[in-house]
């Protein structure tokens, strides 16, 4: 198939919209969203969806989410799921709010949080890959543990992790995820870009990302070819946790506290990212960047839908979108059996 | 043929092995929190271990099918409240002003069937998904619990329906009946029945005899003529049932329909059908587990609450008791077989 391809050379439209859908959904998400929020308002100017404003705004939501969806397509490219990330995302958050409410500084505090999302990560990782249970169900069980120790942590009649008589967090708490550090985008931004970069690299390129691939397609005959399994999928579920962590720090400094409940629903978009991106759900293969793209595209909806529709409408959409989603994967890669 | 039919045994004895050892577990936690919380053992109390989760034993039923199987069902709460919200909807009168006292006015019966049938729409697009396309469960499961709850949230506004009902809508969820001195709720009545019909599908029907090869082996059961992707289908049908009565009879009880019940009970109902000893993997199980283990989840919820303990602690433990059932389930099953 491939050689001749290679040989003919031609453009094969079907291919072409085969790989790169997921940039034209990106796209036509993009314009009708402007299209529907032009009523009223001029183009690029205030209140429009292509505003600069809302742009940065749209930019400074998202960042917690292509972190982990890029973690979340790297464990389902090798054919696990962890549905604790958006508990873990919580807990992280919390513990960074806890630290630099001590008075530490914003170093330490990100260094705290990512080694409570090792972790997570190495607990997941023991208990699917040592006790021999199913990931879904293990990391649902974690998932409630760390919910859970997320909300023992902060005390009795606190919502979260925020400002009291004798504690304060920092002024420049918030700076992290709403600050301007470069275009006018905060800085948790660009270390959202970095992490892109290295989890895409270490995907493409390196070992760990080939064995994951290779784990996923087989698990039986990666173990027969010498691959140690349970070390792989345990550092991917390590990756996991860390990027988690970055995501609950970026997460507690946008909303200007430690909220052991936020990442709440998170599985379910990164879920949908990763199906939009085209990943298949039996694991083998799968891109990143694209889940990236996908995430966007969630945010994108849920918060773009919210200039047109009251937000009650917003669970429904979600629902709808991770339906179209699933047939939209399962088109895309049937096709990919046929062709 | 006969190798087959042994297999079999040897799993159903397996279910009976870990439903005794559950039940074990269930006396021991019973007699350690009569003895560590105070009034733990008065017959007030006792009563209300018994009867207060039923919901939980209705959605373990189902839920018990489906694990059996190998898949899982996360559209339960979601369901559940469509379901109470959708009752609540039929049942309001027409004439009212504001748009969240008006209903479509029927009287609760109908209106119960016609919430119920919608409910089984959410089931059929699960079916439809997880046997034609052949889609993980958990997925689609997860985005169609987003649209049922969604749905609630959109004819709720976000809110709850809770004007412009009659009296005869809190009947069935109100509703106690008399046994000597005792009076127990007429939805506990329903469950025990449901309990009862599901444990005689479940051990002398061909359909339930389909669930456990489906879920011991899905190939095995296919190549011998059963049509597995079909029986999944018509088991998450099911469920949608399940769950929808009991949303059905929690907003009769509470009389309203709240759109944020049930958010978490898919978890909870998971956590019971595996304290009672279903496997993780699929194979074996059964809905008298579901019921020891709903009693386990209540003592322990109980105790814990008994115990003064923070509310905070009931995720905690919800995971770590669960956890605990899926080890001490692998480690007895092991040991057996050693």
């Amino acid at each position: 198939m491939k050689k001749e391809s290679l040989l003919s050379r031609k453009f094969d439209f079907k291919k072409f919209i085969q790989k790169n859908y997921i940039y034209l959904f990106f796209f036509l998400v993009i314009i009708v969203f402007s299209f529907i929020s032009a009523r009223g308002t001029t183009w690029f100017g205030r209140g429009h969806f292509l505003s600069s404003y809302n742009l940065v705004s749209l930019i400074r939501v998202c960042s917690p989410t292509i972190i982990l969806a890029c973690g979340f397509t790297f464990i389902m490219i090798a054919g696990y799921m962890d549905l604790s990330v958006g508990s873990a995302m919580g807990l992280c958050g919390v513990i960074y709010a806890l630290i630099v409410r001590a008075g530490y500084p914003f170093i330490v505090g990100m260094l705290g949080a990512v080694g409570v999302g090792i972790l997570c990560g190495l607990i997941n990782g023991v208990i699917v890959t040592r006790l021999r249970i199913t990931p879904v169900i293990a990391t649902l069980v974690t998932m409630m543990a760390y919910r859970g120790v997320a909300l023992l942590i902060v005390p009795d009649k606190f919502s979260g992790i925020k400002s009291t008589d004798i504690l304060s967090l920092p002024t420049w708490f918030g700076d992290y995820s709403r600050g301007k550090f470069l275009l006018g985008l905060p800085p948790a931004f660009y270390v959202a870009v970095v992490i892109i970069v290295i989890i895409v690299v270490l995907q493409r390129k390196t070992v760990i990302g080939k064995y994951s691939a290779a784990i996923g397609g087989n698990s039986v005959s990666a173990q027969l070819a010498g691959i140690s399994v349970a070390k792989y999928v345990s550092i991917l579920f390590v990756i996991t946790g860390i990027l988690a962590a970055f995501a609950g720090v970026t997460q507690a400094s946008y909303s200007g506290m430690g909220d052991p409940l936020s990442g709440y629903g998170m599985e379910t978009d990164c879920i949908i990212a990763v199906l939009l991106g085209g990943t298949a759900f039996t694991g083998g293969e799968g891109s990143t960047f694209k889940s990236v793209i996908g995430a966007m595209i969630i945010i994108c909806i849920t918060t773009g839908i919210l200039t047109v529709v009251d937000a009650y409408y917003q669970d429904f959409l979600k629902g709808a979108v991770l339906i179209l989603a699933v047939t939209m994967n399962k088109l895309i890669n049937s096709k990919e059996c046929l062709a | 043929m006969g190798k087959q039919k042994k297999k079999l045994l040897v799993a159903l004895s397996d279910e009976l092995f870990i439903i005794l050892f559950m039940t074990g577990v269930l006396l021991v936690l019973f007699g350690i929190a009569c003895i560590a919380v105070p009034n733990f053992a008065c017959k007030s109390n006792i009563l209300a271990l018994l009867t207060n989760n039923w919901y939980l034993v209705l959605l373990g039923i189902g839920t018990t099918f489906i694990v059996k199987t190998g898949n899982m069902d996360m559209s339960l709460g979601g369901i559940v409240a469509m379901a109470g919200v959708l009752v609540a909807f039929f049942c309001q009168g027409t004439d009212a002003t504001r748009t969240l006292d008006i209903g479509l006015g029927l009287s609760f019966f109908p209106a119960a069937l016609l919430a119920i049938l919608c409910c089984m729409v959410i089931g059929l697009i699960n079916a439809f998904f997880i046997a034609r396309l052949k889609v993980a469960s958990l997925i689609i499961t997860l985005g169609t619990g987003f649209l049922a709850r969604g749905i609630a949230q959109i004819i709720a506004r976000g809110a709850q329906r809770s004007t412009n009902l009659d009296d005869s809508f809190g009947l069935v969820g109100k509703m106690y009946v008399q046994f000597g001195n005792t009076s127990i709720k007429l939805s506990v009545i329903i469950m025990l029945v449901i309990l009862i019909i599901f444990y005689i599908i479940e051990k002398k029907t061909v359909f339930g005899r389909t669930t456990y090869y489906v879920g011991a082996n899905a190939k095995a059961a296919k190549l011998s003529g059963i049509k597995a992707d079909r029986h999944l289908g018509t088991l998450f049908l099911i469920n949608s049932v399940l769950a929808a009565i009991v949303g059905i009879v929690l907003a009769s009880e509470f009389l309203a329909g709240y759109s944020t019940r049930g958010k978490g009970f898919e978890f909870d109902a998971l956590c019971v059908t595996l304290l009672g000893g279903t496997s993780v993997a699929g194979g074996f199980g059964s809905v008298l587990g579901a019921f020891i283990g709903t009693m386990t989840f209540s003592i322990v919820t109980n105790a814990a609450g008994g115990m003064l303990l923070s509310p905070d602690w009931t995720f905690i433990l919800k995971g770590v008791v669960t956890f605990l059932a899926i080890v001490a389930q692998r480690y007895a099953l092991d040991k057996r077989k050693a």
